[in-house]
């Protein structure tokens, strides 16, 4: 399981770099998640955007990722593709994990959104203004 | 499944769909493997059929039977103590209709369909 990881102002930005994460790849992904947590960095932010499969095994794989980093460290989501959306929306643990339509900007972190732009500091940032642009629309 | 998601593609199914019926499939194709076959390996056949309203699947294989001979219909509860599989049936169930499960002298069939919203082929088999 191929993952990029790279501090993201006082966050840690974690990419997955394939496009399927399910029942064949679910243990190499918890166990690579379990290495990089060894980063500093808060919140973990899981950059979602290049995996367009994902099963209940990889659902449980990326709930055992939010359990191994704790409550002190909260996991937080980004760029969902329309198929794995739908399975967090599906079993609801779309409610569960704080989501992001792409990986947010440095300086709509911390601070609870210190002034970026004004509303919804983080989570839920549907207007996507210049920043990272790290979300594909997969189509 | 890449060569059922090429199979989708060419008959014109839209990407949503399609990434519905692979999910299904997945899910029922591991729980063949962990549950039917544990710790071994053993045939699974997969159909595919499609019609202009959905797409009939049937899935068979000669392991262990579902131990309450039928689908399990619950599914965990969020959260807290956040469960980390469980959702496997759920989300079969979920998605498709017309479920239908039989075991009998050593071969199980699940048979299932998965609505579609619009088709641009033919009906085909995979």
């Amino acid at each position: 399981m191929k993952l990029s990881i790279k501090p993201h102002g006082p966050a840690l930005l974690i990419r997955i770099e394939e496009h399927r994460l399910d029942a064949a790849v679910a243990l190499g992904f918890k166990d690579a998640m379990r290495e990089a947590a060894d980063q500093p960095g808060t919140p973990v932010l899981l950059d979602m955007s290049q995996v367009d499969f994902l099963d209940s095994s990889g659902l449980g794989s990326v709930v055992a990722a939010m359990k191994l980093l704790g409550p002190g460290r909260p996991l937080e989501l980004c760029g969902l593709t329309a198929n794995v959306a739908k399975v967090f929306r599906l079993t609801r643990m779309d409610s569960v994990f704080a989501l992001h339509e792409r990986v947010p900007p440095v300086a709509a972190l911390g601070n609870g959104g210190r002034g970026s732009t004004g509303s919804g500091g983080g989570t839920q940032g549907g207007s996507g203004s210049g920043d990272t642009g790290s979300t594909r629309a997969s189509a | 499944m890449l060569a059922l998601r090429d199979f989708l593609a060419q008959k014109g199914i839209d990407p949503e769909t399609a990434g519905t019926v692979e999910l299904v499939l997945a899910e029922v194709c591991n729980n063949v493997t962990e549950h039917a076959y544990p710790g071994a390996v053993g045939p699974v056949a997969l159909t595919v059929l499609l019609d202009p309203e959905a797409a009939h699947c049937t899935v068979r294989d000669s392991g262990a039977a579902l131990p309450e001979g039928t689908p399990p219909e619950t599914m965990p509860e969020p959260p807290w103590n956040l469960p980390e599989g469980g959702f496997g049936w759920y989300i079969i169930r979920s998605l498709s209709t017309r479920l239908e499960y039989r075991s009998a002298r050593g071969r199980n069939r699940l048979r299932l369909a998965i609505p579609i919203d619009r088709v641009g082929g033919r009906a085909g088999r995979a």
